[in-house]
Formats: C-alpha cells, sequence, structure tokens
C-alpha cells in the first residue's frame, strides 16, 4: 500500500510541475495550470500524511 | 534566510542538550539534506525576491550574486560551523554556557527572543496577506509603514494570534504538517517560476535574458531605496543565515553530524530553496508590475495567487505559518529561560501578542532585508567568541570554556566582546556610513579579536587574584 500511495504523492508533485512547465510554453492555459495545481495540492495533502511518518522533532 | 531561523525548531534539541551527543546518535548525510532544503524554503522568501527587484539589482547582479553568495555561505557551514560542531557535539547554548556561565546564554536568549519576535512578525503578515485575497482587503503601498485600513490589520493581527495559540500548545502536530508540505512547497516555488515566464513574454530560453534585464530585474532602485549592487546581493545572501553559520546556531544540528563534511548539505537549502525561490518570487513581483505598473506593493499573497490560483494562496499561508510557529515557540522558550517560574503557555502568548501587534505595520516587511542583516550582525558576534575559544585558546595557553573550569555564572569577557562588537558596528554604520549588508563579517572579526585580548588580560588577573585569595 505505501508504494502505491508514495507513487500518488509524486504523481501529484509531478503533475505540477508538468503543467507549469507546458503552461510557460503556451501548451496549456493559465486556467487549467491553476485547475492541475489545486488538484495536485488536493492530492498531495490527501495521500502523504498516509506514508510519511512523523520525525521526531 | 529567513527562514532561516526555523533552523532550531527543526533540529532535534530536545536529547542531549547538556551533554556531547554519542557516536550511535549521528545521522547520515540523508537527513541533513532533507532538513536544509526543507526548512530554506519559508514565507519570508516571498518578501526577499521582490525586495532585490524593488532595490533595483541587474539580473546579471541577482544571479550571479545569488551564486556566489550562496556558495560562500555553503563554505562557511562546511569549513567554520561544522568542523567545531563535529569536535565537541555539544548544543549552541551548551557550549556558551561553559564559556560564558549561565548569565551569558540567558543575555544571548532575550536578544534571540526578541529578534525571533521581528521576524515570526514577518512570517505572520506574509501568511495574512494570503487569507486578505479572499476578503479582499485593501493592501498597502511600497513604503507605508501604517496597514491601509482596519480590514488588513485585522486580519494580521488574528492570523497572528490563532498561530500564537498553536505554537503555545506545542509545535508537534504543526512540526509534522511542515514536513508534510516542505517538498511540495519546494516543487510550488519552482511552479511559480515557470508560470510567470509566460506573462512577462518569455518562451524559450532565448527569450529569458533580454526579458530579465529589461522587464524583470531592470536595475532601478524604488524612491527612498538603497540601490544594490551585486555586492549586496552576495553579501546578503551569504549573511542572510550569519546567525546559524557565523553566528554558530547550527552546532545544534552540526553536532548530529557523522563528519564535517555534511555541512555540504546546506547546499540543498541554499540552491533549491534561497536561489530558486528568491529568482522565482522575483519573477511573481515581475508578473504584478508588468499588469500595472503603479502597483509596487509587495503582498505574497497577491503575488502568489496571480500566477498560481488557489494552491499559490495556500503555499503563501502554510510557508509562512509552518515558518512562524517554531519561531514563536522557540522565543517564548527563550524568554521563558530567564526565569524558569514563568509558564512556557503564558510566554510564549505574551511573546507571539508582541509579535502579531508589530506584524500590523507593513512598513516592518518592506524592510525585511534589512532587519534579517540585522538579526545576524547582532547574534553573530557569538559565534566569533567560540570559534576563538575553540581554536586559540589552548594555543595561547589559556582555558578555554573558562567559566565551566572556574565555576563562574557570568564571565564578562565573552559579554563584554560581544557588546563592544556591537557598539563598534553601529559606530561604522552612523559615522562610516557602512551599510548594515556590509557589517556582518567586521563584526564578527572584532568580536573574535575583543574576546581574545579581553581574555588574555582577565585569565590572567583572575588567576592571580585567586592565587592571593
Amino acid at each position: 500500500m505505501k508504494p502505491f500511495l508514495m507513487t500518488l504523492s509524486f504523481l501529484a508533485l509531478a503533475a505540477s510541475l508538468v503543467s507549469s512547465i507546458l503552461c510557460a510554453n503556451k501548451g496549456l492555459s493559465a486556467e487549467t495550470n491553476q485547475a492541475v495545481l489545486f488538484v495536485g495540492m488536493l492530492v498531495w495533502f490527501a495521500v502523504t500524511p498516509f506514508w510519511m511518518r512523523n520525525k521526531k522533532t | 534566510m529567513s527562514e532561516n531561523t526555523i533552523h532550531q525548531a527543526a533540529a532535534p534539541v530536545e536529547e542531549f542538550e547538556r551533554e556531547r551527543v554519542p557516536d550511535r546518535a549521528t545521522r547520515g548525510l540523508k537527513s541533513f539534506l532533507g532538513m536544509f532544503a526543507g526548512e530554506h524554503v519559508a514565507g519570508t522568501e516571498l518578501l526577499i525576491g521582490p525586495l532585490f527587484v524593488v532595490h533595483g539589482v541587474t539580473a546579471f547582479d541577482l544571479l550571479v550574486g545569488l551564486l556566489v553568495g550562496n556558495l560562500l555561505a555553503v563554505l562557511t557551514w562546511t569549513y567554520v560551523t561544522a568542523p567545531i560542531a563535529v569536535k565537541h557535539r555539544f548544543t549552541l547554548y551548551f557550549q556558551l554556557e561553559k564559556i560564558g556561565g549561565r548569565s551569558l546564554v540567558k543575555i544571548y536568549n532575550l536578544a534571540n527572543g526578541v529578534l525571533w519576535c521581528c521576524v515570526a512578525a514577518a512570517m505572520i503578515y506574509v501568511s495574512a496577506t494570503a487569507i486578505a485575497v479572499p476578503l479582499h482587503c485593501q493592501m498597502p503601498a511600497l513604503n507605508d509603514w501604517l496597514p491601509p485600513g482596519p480590514g488588513l490589520a485585522v486580519t494580521v493581527f488574528l492570523t497572528g494570534l490563532l498561530f500564537t495559540y498553536v505554537a503555545a500548545r506545542g509545535y508537534e502536530a504543526l512540526a509534522h504538517f511542515a514536513n508534510i508540505a516542505a517538498p511540495w512547497m519546494v516543487v510550488l516555488f519552482a511552479v511559480f517560476g515557470f508560470s510567470a515566464l509566460p506573462e512577462l513574454g518569455i518562451h524559450s530560453l532565448a527569450d529569458f535574458w533580454s526579458v530579465a534585464n529589461q522587464s524583470i530585474w531592470p536595475g532601478h532602485a524604488a524612491a527612498g531605496r538603497v540601490q544594490f549592487t551585486f555586492w549586496h546581493v552576495m553579501f546578503f545572501s551569504w549573511f542572510g543565515n550569519m546567525a546559524w553559520h557565523w553566528g554558530m546556531g547550527d552546532l545544534s544540528i552540526f553536532r548530529y553530524a557523522k563528519k564535517y563534511t555534511y555541512g555540504f548539505a546546506s547546499a540543498a537549502g541554499m540552491f533549491f530553496g534561497h536561489y530558486m525561490a528568491w529568482i522565482c518570487a522575483g519573477l511573481l513581483y515581475a508578473v504584478q508590475v508588468s499588469r500595472n505598473g503603479a502597483d509596487t506593493a509587495i503582498s505574497p499573497g497577491a503575488l502568489a495567487s496571480d500566477v498560481a490560483g488557489w494552491a499559490g494562496i495556500v503555499l503563501v499561508l502554510v510557508a509562512g505559518w509552518t515558518t512562524a510557529n517554531p519561531i514563536l515557540y522557540r522565543a517564548g522558550l527563550a524568554f521563558q529561560s530567564l526565569h524558569s517560574k514563568w509558564p512556557r503557555f503564558h510566554v510564549t502568548i505574551a511573546a507571539g501578542v508582541i509579535a502579531s501587534l508589530v506584524a500590523i505595520f507593513p512598513g516592518l516587511c518592506s524592510k525585511f532585508l534589512e532587519i534579517a542583516a540585522l538579526y545576524g550582525l547582532a547574534l553573530c558576534p557569538m559565534g566569533a567568541i567560540i570559534f576563538v575559544d575553540h581554536y586559540f585558546m589552548r594555543k595561547s595557553k589559556m582555558l578555554d570554556f573558562y567559566a565551566e573550569r572556574v565555576g563562574l555564572t557570568a564571565w564578562w569577557p565573552p559579554i563584554a566582546a560581544w557588546l563592544l562588537a556591537l557598539v563598534a558596528c553601529v559606530a561604522m554604520n552612523f559615522g562610516l556610513h557602512i551599510q548594515i549588508f556590509f557589517l556582518g563579517l567586521p563584526g564578527w572579526i572584532m568580536a573574535g579579536i575583543f574576546y581574545y585580548i579581553m581574555s588574555k588580560y582577565a585569565q590572567s588577573r583572575f588567576i592571580i587574584e585567586s592565587f592571593r585569595l
């Protein structure tokens, strides 16, 4: 389960990055880019807490 | 920088506070890379990047100045801070106590607590600008010292109170959230940069240099601002974290390193964090100015919202909160150390209320570069004292860790050297008109020399007097 969740988290980050690069190349509109960033953010914060352990501080 | 101040909060400072870190507790390079990469992407990066633009840097000065300055910061961590940390494996506080007694630590904590309140205020303001976007609060102009209306003032103050309450309750839960958010924040800063490019008319690498020189960093300082040069950028990026490397604040972190060469891990923070984040934040500001030349206000929430929408707003809120929280917590601990009977909860609330009140004034945030430089300047002399104590005391036939060896609670040479170095820096600032950005290294060197000379005098005199007694 953990590898699947990690993959999902990093896909969310990758999607955010790729979306903004496409936007820079005019391959994606600014609105679509912002929508992808929003969804990427939701996925990251919904999934990551389930696999990232709490580091003792 | 900035940010820079959350180091201790993320460091495992609760363990081995008054003893040497044992070899079994040392950590690998990976944990240092992650720690630095995460901690140097903070809310204040969104102030620093635009402030460079406001101070009129050119594209070359910024890109090369940041490169050199951040490289020097990495080398300082590696060759000044980490070797001493790995040799003794003590916290900064324990080492200061051994050198100057508990009184020295108390004075240091007082100064630290006051400065932390100012840095926390900037973080609170940054986060509040994110909340202000959906609330449509009127934002201040670039050089305004007072808030433009009650809407922003109330938003900032309530944001500060919320942060303060969470910090007073202890920062464990939010620290875990900060760990989760860190990789996303690093990526989103890069996203800011890419998303800003088309609005600036950059569609290929070939476009970048001409647009960078003409539109992003045109090299004209705003009215009332010091014109920045390559040297300003280089020294700021080198000394932005001065309290942590020259000032030895990161002894608390590197005491866990297996080797001093782990100091190179700071490159992750300096280049993924500062270098990239400051440039990308500058790009956001350029987008705002390109849309409306009259809109020169630095409002991180609005800047991020313009290019990244809600994800940008959340980033600004999270970046400010996750760094303000440990700073407020540490400010509370610093003030509490002055009087152990004061409850930490109440002291943290008091520190947070002060920080929240300070945050209401946007003029403080528009002067954040000066505040960051002052923070480093005020605390770095302690690093010089530790450096001299470590390398020169025994070679000069003097005692290192003097207060501990002789059993003193207050040993005056380090305290006097610190204060004298600061007075000399103030004199250089007002008398010779040397800007605060350039005073860090002279201040550090003077503190070291003063400490050496005073120790030479005081140790011999103290020993003679003790003998007569």
